[in-house]
Formats: C-alpha cells, sequence, structure tokens
C-alpha cells in the first residue's frame, strides 16, 4: 500500500559513519532476520545512523514503509552471512529486533523495545520500557530499566537489576535472577532452575513465583505486609521471618500473613527449597 | 533425531492413552517392529499394575493443630530464623532419562519410589506422636492423602482434552516444518522440549500418587501449557526464520 521511500544498500565496510538517514517522531525501526551481532545505542538527534565494524563485507539493506524503517540482510549477498552493525536511533524511536543467530545489545532508548532471536545473549540497559524479549537459547540481561519488562529465555538464564516496573520472566532451564526489582506485579517461572528475588513490596502488589526444579529465595523487606501461599511438592520451607501458619491447604501447601497483608505473594516449588529472606 | 527417539519420550503418553488417534497408531507401526519399545511399555504397565495392587493408603489424621501449636510457640521472636522443614519423604519421582535411545521410566526406581512413599507416610504418621514438640528440630508433616497411582482408569490425571490436542496439532505442525529448520535451530529446540516433557512427566507422576493435590494439579497443567506456548513459539520460529 505505502511506496517505498527509501532503500539503502549498505556495504558495511571500514568506512566510518556509513548511513544516516533523517527520521521523524513516530517511526520505528524493525531489524529482521539479523545474524551477527547488534548493538543499538539512543542518542539526541532526529537521525538514524547505521556502521558496519571493519572488515565486514556483509550488506544490509534499510527500506522506509510509512512509519517503519527495516534494516534487514540484502537477498543477495547478506543473508545468511553474519553482520557486525552498531545503529544509533533517536532515545523515542520504538525498537522491534528479531533474528536467528544475533547478540543484541540495546541502551539509552525510551520508545519500547521488542527482540527476538533464537540464539545469542540479549541486553538492554539504562532504558525506559515496555522491554519485551523473546530467546529460545540465550541469555538475558536487563538491567536500570523503567517500565513493564517481559523476557523470556528457553534454554538459559534472565537476570534484571534494578528494574522498576511490573516484571514477567520465565525460563525453562536457566536461572531467574531479579535482583532490586521494584514491582507492583511480578510473575517468575522457570522450569529447571533457581528464583532469586531482592526488592521492596508494593502495597497491593502481586507476586508470583514458580520453580519446578530448583529453589527460589525470597528476600523482602523486614516490615513488608504480604499475603503468603507457599507450596511444594517434595521440597522444604525456610523463613527467616517468624510465621503463624493460618491454613493449611492440604499437602505441602500453607498461607500466613506478613505485616498488615496488604499485597500477596505465591511461590509454588515442586522440587527445592523456599527461602523467605529479609532485605539486606 | 530417529523415529525411534522420537518415541521414547512419549512412552507413558502412550500408556496414559494421551497420544491422538493418529500419534497412536503411528506408535503402534513403530512397536510392531521395535522390541525395544514394545519391552518399555510392557514395563511401564506393569509398574502401574503393581501400584495399584497396593490398594489405597488411609490418610494419616489431621496434624495441622500439632504444627500450629509448634510454629506459634516461635512467634515472640525468641527464635530468628525458624524453619519448617516439610516432609522429608525420599524422592518420589523417578529420574527420567531424556536422552535419546533410553527409556524415561525404570521400573525397580518406580517400583521402591511408591513402596517407600507408602512407608514414609506412615513413618510420618508415628513421628507425630509425644516426641513432636522440639521447636528447632523442624515440624514433620506426613501428606494429608496420600494414595496408590492409579492411572489405570486410561485418563492421565490432570489432562486437559482441549489443551492435548493443542499440543498435538502443534507438535504436528512442528514435525512438518522441520526439514526448513536450520539444523542448529532444530537442536535447541529439541534440548528445550525435553526439559518441558521431564517436567510434565515429574508432575504426573506426582499426582498420580497424589491425586487430591489441587497445586500437583494446576503444576502440571500449567507444565503442558509451557509445553504448547513452547511449540507455538517453535513453529512461529519456523514461520520466519527459514
Amino acid at each position: 500500500m505505502t511506496p517505498f521511500l527509501l532503500a539503502v544498500a549498505l556495504a558495511l565496510g571500514p568506512a566510518p559513519g556509513d548511513t544516516v538517514v533523517d527520521v521523524r517522531r513516530g517511526d520505528r525501526l524493525v531489524v529482521e532476520n539479523f545474524s551477527g551481532s547488534l548493538v543499538v545505542r539512543g542518542w539526541d538527534q532526529d537521525r538514524l545512523e547505521v556502521r558496519g565494524e571493519p572488515g565486514d563485507r556483509a550488506e544490509v539493506a534499510l527500506t522506509r514503509s510509512g512509519s517503519e524503517l527495516t534494516l534487514r540482510p540484502s537477498s543477495r549477498r547478506g543473508r545468511g552471512r553474519e553482520v557486525d552493525a552498531v545503529v544509533r536511533v533517536p532515545r523515542w524511536m520504538e525498537l522491534q529486533i528479531g533474528g536467528r543467530e544475533v547478540e543484541v545489545s540495546v541502551s539509552q532508548v525510551e520508545g519500547g523495545v521488542s527482540v527476538r532471536n533464537v540464539e545469542g545473549d540479549i541486553d538492554v540497559s539504562a532504558s525506559r520500557g515496555p522491554v519485551r524479549i523473546r530467546s529460545v537459547d540465550g541469555e538475558v540481561r536487563v538491567t536500570d530499566v523503567e517500565g513493564r519488562v517481559e523476557a523470556r529465555s528457553q534454554g538459559d538464564d534472565v537476570t534484571l537489576i534494578r528494574v522498576v516496573g511490573d516484571v514477567d520472566v520465565e525460563s525453562g532451564s536457566g536461572d531467574l535472577l531479579l535482583q532490586d526489582v521494584d514491582a507492583a506485579s511480578l510473575r517468575a517461572e522457570t522450569l529447571d532452575g533457581d528464583v532469586r528475588f531482592d526488592g521492596p513490596i508494593r502495597r497491593s502488589g502481586r507476586y508470583e513465583i514458580s520453580v519446578h526444579d530448583g529453589d527460589a529465595m525470597v528476600a523482602i523487606p523486614r516490615d513488608a505486609g504480604l499475603a503468603m501461599e507457599v507450596a511444594t511438592f517434595d521440597g522444604e520451607f525456610m523463613s527467616e521471618f517468624p510465621i503463624m501458619l493460618q491454613r493449611y491447604r492440604g499437602g505441602r501447601s500453607f498461607s500466613f500473613t506478613l505485616g498488615d497483608g496488604s499485597a500477596s505473594m505465591k511461590i509454588q516449588v515442586f522440587d527445592g527449597e523456599i527461602q523467605l529472606r529479609a532485605r539486606r | 533425531m530417529s523415529e525411534h527417539e522420537r518415541w521414547t519420550h512419549r512412552l507413558t503418553e502412550y500408556v496414559d492413552g494421551d497420544l491422538s488417534p493418529t500419534d497412536r497408531e503411528a506408535f503402534e507401526r513403530h512397536a510392531d517392529g521395535c522390541a525395544a519399545c514394545r519391552e518399555a511399555v510392557e514395563e511401564i504397565r506393569t509398574v502401574v499394575a503393581a501400584a495399584r495392587a497396593m490398594g489405597p493408603v488411609e490418610p494419616p489424621r489431621d496434624l495441622w493443630p500439632g504444627i500450629e501449636r509448634v510454629v506459634s510457640r516461635r512467634l515472640p521472636g525468641a527464635v530468628e530464623r525458624s524453619v519448617i522443614r516439610l516432609p522429608t519423604a525420599p524422592r518420589r519421582v523417578p529420574e527420567p532419562v531424556a536422552p535419546s535411545g533410553r527409556r524415561l521410566l525404570s521400573t525397580p526406581q518406580l517400583a521402591a519410589a511408591a513402596v517407600l512413599l507408602v512407608m514414609a507416610s506412615v513413618a510420618g504418621t508415628l513421628a507425630l506422636g509425644p516426641g513432636l514438640a522440639a521447636p528447632d528440630d523442624g515440624v514433620p508433616v506426613a501428606p494429608s492423602a496420600v494414595r496408590a497411582v492409579s492411572t489405570g482408569d486410561g485418563s492421565a490425571p490432570g489432562a486437559n482434552p482441549e489443551l492435548a490436542q493443542d499440543v498435538a496439532d502443534l507438535e504436528a505442525a512442528l514435525s512438518e516444518a522441520r526439514d526448513r529448520l536450520d539444523p542448529n535451530t532444530v537442536r535447541i529446540l529439541e534440548k528445550n522440549l525435553a526439559v518441558i516433557e521431564r517436567a510434565i512427566v515429574e508432575s504426573r507422576q506426582a499426582l498420580a500418587l497424589d491425586p487430591e493435590n489441587e497445586y500437583l494439579r494446576q503444576h502440571l497443567d500449567r507444565a503442558v501449557e509451557r509445553k504448547r506456548d513452547y511449540l507455538e513459539e517453535a513453529t512461529s520460529i519456523a514461520a520466519w526464520s527459514s
């Protein structure tokens, strides 16, 4: 429907400042089918710059369709080859990045980030969300982000450090490390790995942690107000907080309240240890 | 993955009657020429029959008042770090062997686990006698209801037919797309799928041991949902990465 307004074939080579195009507020960048490494940095200019790494001769194409700019390996030389590229974007620009085997690093953006790959580590830092990451087999790391974070790695660890916003994280066979995470809604689930959560508890917040084979270690403030539900099939529950069990749900499930119980937390571990600790 | 390897991960589904009619037929065709699969199926059936023969185990008496007494005593801050030691029955879920070419279940493991579970239940009840109230020793809690495996009716505990059908459809779709995928991608997908499969098998076995356990029922449902979600993801990857 919308004609291509821009089509630039970039031979990513040693020359600096390979391509710079003007963009307008509301434009979004879509990166498709990348393999290799992609570094995206926000800057205070309404321009998009694509640079290749020295020595890399693969080609990528940047096209525009309406408000969408698409960066992808060119069909002739780039497809299937690894590309290492550095892209500068306006901070406000929304990013949607996809690739098979690609390492992605994004920082200093505020328009929202979505990254999806099969293999390769993904790192998002110093940004505002929403951040949405789906990796089949790469490590995911999100640091110093404000806004909702949804991150999933089926085969590797997911780490969130200094995140303020709602959190939904999953792993199949990796650990989930949630350090200094300030969320009103948090869900963390792994099948084969540990979950470590260390953060404040919001009034009326909802927190759900589920582990199949691994441990759940939760560190919360001493004055946290929580209605807790704990369930395990074959595990132990250890608490640094004095607790008064309120309801025995049968099996190894029970509930108790800390403080005013204004927030709720559910911790379920099929086979592993549940540790409830006070934040240091 | 060879035809044989494909089925070694799904033997319990076959025995439980969880395979779709198409898959069931395909497996039986394979089993006609595969002695190893036939033997494995027979072993699983033997375990289920043996467990059923043990009969139901009466739930122990309500243990909660004892727990409450002990835990309440800790409240005034006398012990900063209170520990509630939940039942430490021997591990009841046999380790499935995921790598190709081997069975997911071992008869001796499963049979031993079933017997130990009953013993642990009885032991837990006995342990809650006069010697219970030692605050620093933790509170052993016997399961409120433990029953022998009862999957003989053909319906796997926790099975949601619609979800199972979704999973079967997605497996078929992924199988068709498999040839278009990069071999490394296939390897990764299968490795991760094996983790989910293992969780499903363990959850299903646990629920068979304690069918009234709502947590286990939800846990199994969630594990199957994870499998469906992952298969959706995998088929989606097949679409955009090929």
